[in-house]
């Protein structure tokens, strides 16, 4: 009896076997193996981080700064249908977060503080014991979030303009009103499931984070068209008076920008692979 | 032929003309796991069953692949697997209050480690019959514990009534994915009660005012 039980189950793995794997059709792709060279995930973090840190340094000193000057308006209620106003800072990061969540790849963006104005966006657990490591050595954070699964990489969001300083000093649901130029206001926190990442990774990742800026852009342009006095939108900027440039022009001028700091961080870090 | 055989037969006959009957999309609702939940009544299977890549023999061969060790992902079997991405197909807003990737960063952990509110299927669960079948109306204080408002236009303020633990849920006044245009309702102890929230979670109609601002797609196919 136990030999029949034996052949039996030995003739049914062999069929299993040949059904499977000889006789098989083609394999399904793997979608988890990289092909090409491989960097560390903080790569791609490095990168995507300056992407977005230098689009907000235009958006925040170019247009908010320089388009207040001349009568443009920034508010939290910028999406309010009576309200002629387009996205603080942080709002239109939030918007470049939407963007990526909704795209394939797997990235994700989320801006928070110790101080924030929104309550909601304060750092706790982990999060904070990163943060204030982060403002002693002014350098990235990275861990693994091991609940989600994620890589994560928290970067310190400086005050760069003046704008940043004046306005959270003086907004009423600030909790500090001292806030000087340069400071560490908080941080960008980035999130990727993979270790490592193929230079296709990082391409798809800068692609990604491209488009949510443009897409930001655009919404505020779109606002802008609704404005009862809306700027003309075309080549100039608002330091040269009530203009706002193109989604073209702000994406020319930024990718100029952005693209210069994406080959330095790639070509130091291939060159240190290669050692 | 012997009547044992005969009824083998008919045996056979009999279940593999179920199997090929409940296969039928008219026949869908008798192998449903649950009634739908309200709004989803006249769903399709397909519309959230979506097939998975590959023929069943690729799966299968992908998958013991997996657990043999030589491959490093799963492949899902004859179904993907419900996720947000599913949800969103016909859900996606501009200004959702509560987005689920929201609860993705890493200070949320206490929070996702309770209600894993990162995951649409953890407050609506699909096959309940219910609008809302897991989240409690208090849950909103797992995140809402400290709040300060200094135009605060309510007349008791907010961070009052949190330091006066004299607050169950945010949900009274405010609608959690913020799909309501509504005025927000001002004078404490006038916001809608308890009973008719928990009764909203399971089927009954929007209790806050207002028309809803985005309307979902009828269907993940709909352009």
């Amino acid at each position: 009896m136990k030999n029949k039980i034996f052949i039996i189950t030995a003739l049914i793995l062999m069929t299993l076997s040949v059904y499977l794997f000889k006789t098989a059709p083609a394999l399904l792709a793997d979608k988890s193996i990289k092909v090409g060279s491989q960097f560390p995930v903080s790569v791609l973090f490095k990168v995507v981080a300056a992407e977005n840190a230098i689009a907000r340094a235009i958006y925040t000193s170019k247009i908010v700064g320089k388009g207040k000057e001349v009568g443009l308006k920034f508010s939290e209620k910028w999406k309010n249908k009576t309200v002629d106003a387009g996205p603080l800072p942080a709002l239109f990061l939030r918007e470049v977060s939407q963007h990526l969540e909704k795209s394939p790849v797997p990235l994700g963006l989320f801006l928070g503080s110790d101080y924030p104005i929104a309550s909601t966006n304060k750092f706790s657990g982990q999060q904070i014991e990163k943060f204030i490591q982060l403002k002693t050595y002014f350098n990235p954070a990275y861990f693994y979030s091991s609940d989600i699964k994620r890589y994560v990489a928290m970067f310190p969001d400086y005050a760069v303009a003046e704008g940043c300083v004046t306005c959270h000093n003086k907004h009423p649901d600030s909790p500090k009103k001292d806030w000087k130029l340069h400071d560490i206001m908080g941080a960008t926190t980035w999130l990727y499931p993979d270790k490592t990442v193929s230079l296709e990774d990082i391409v798809k990742a800068t692609s990604a984070i491209r488009s949510g800026i443009l897409t930001a852009y655009k919404k505020y342009l779109d606002k802008c068209n609704s404005f009862q006095n809306p700027p003309e939108i075309g080549d100039k900027w608002p330091e040269q008076g009530y203009f706002l440039p193109s989604d073209k022009t702000f994406l020319a001028a930024y990718e100029k920008e952005a693209s210069l700091q994406t080959m330095k961080i790639l070509l130091s870090n291939t060159v240190h692979n290669e050692k | 032929m012997t009547a044992k055989a005969f009824g083998y037969f008919m045996g056979l006959s009999l279940s593999l003309g179920t199997v090929f009957l409940l296969l039928e999309q008219d026949f869908e609702s008798w192998h449903s796991s649950g009634d739908l939940n309200p709004g989803h009544e006249e769903l399709e299977c397909r519309e959230c069953h979506i097939t998975s890549e590959g023929t069943v023999r690729q799966q299968i061969q992908a998958n013991v692949k997996y657990y043999l060790d030589q491959r490093k992902t799963e492949n899902d079997f004859v179904f993907n697997k419900i996720n947000n991405k599913h949800c969103i197909a016909c859900h996606d807003r501009e200004d959702d209050h509560h987005p689920t990737y929201r609860f993705n960063e890493p200070r949320f952990k206490k929070v996702r480690e309770l209600i894993h509110p990162e995951l649409c299927i953890s407050c609506h669960q699909e096959h309940s019959a219910r609008r809302v079948s897991q989240f409690k109306p208090t849950d909103c204080k797992l995140c809402h514990k400290e709040l300060h408002i200094e135009d605060d236009s309510i007349t008791v303020p907010h961070h009052e009534l949190i330091e006066r633990d004299d607050w169950e849920t945010c949900l009274g006044c405010h609608d959690f994915h913020g799909n309501h245009e509504m005025e927000l309702e001002k004078t404490v102890g006038r916001q809608i009660k308890f009973n008719k929230i928990q009764d909203y979670f399971n089927s009954a109609p929007f209790p806050y005012s207002g028309k809803l601002i985005h309307k979902a797609k009828e269907s993940i196919y709909e352009k």
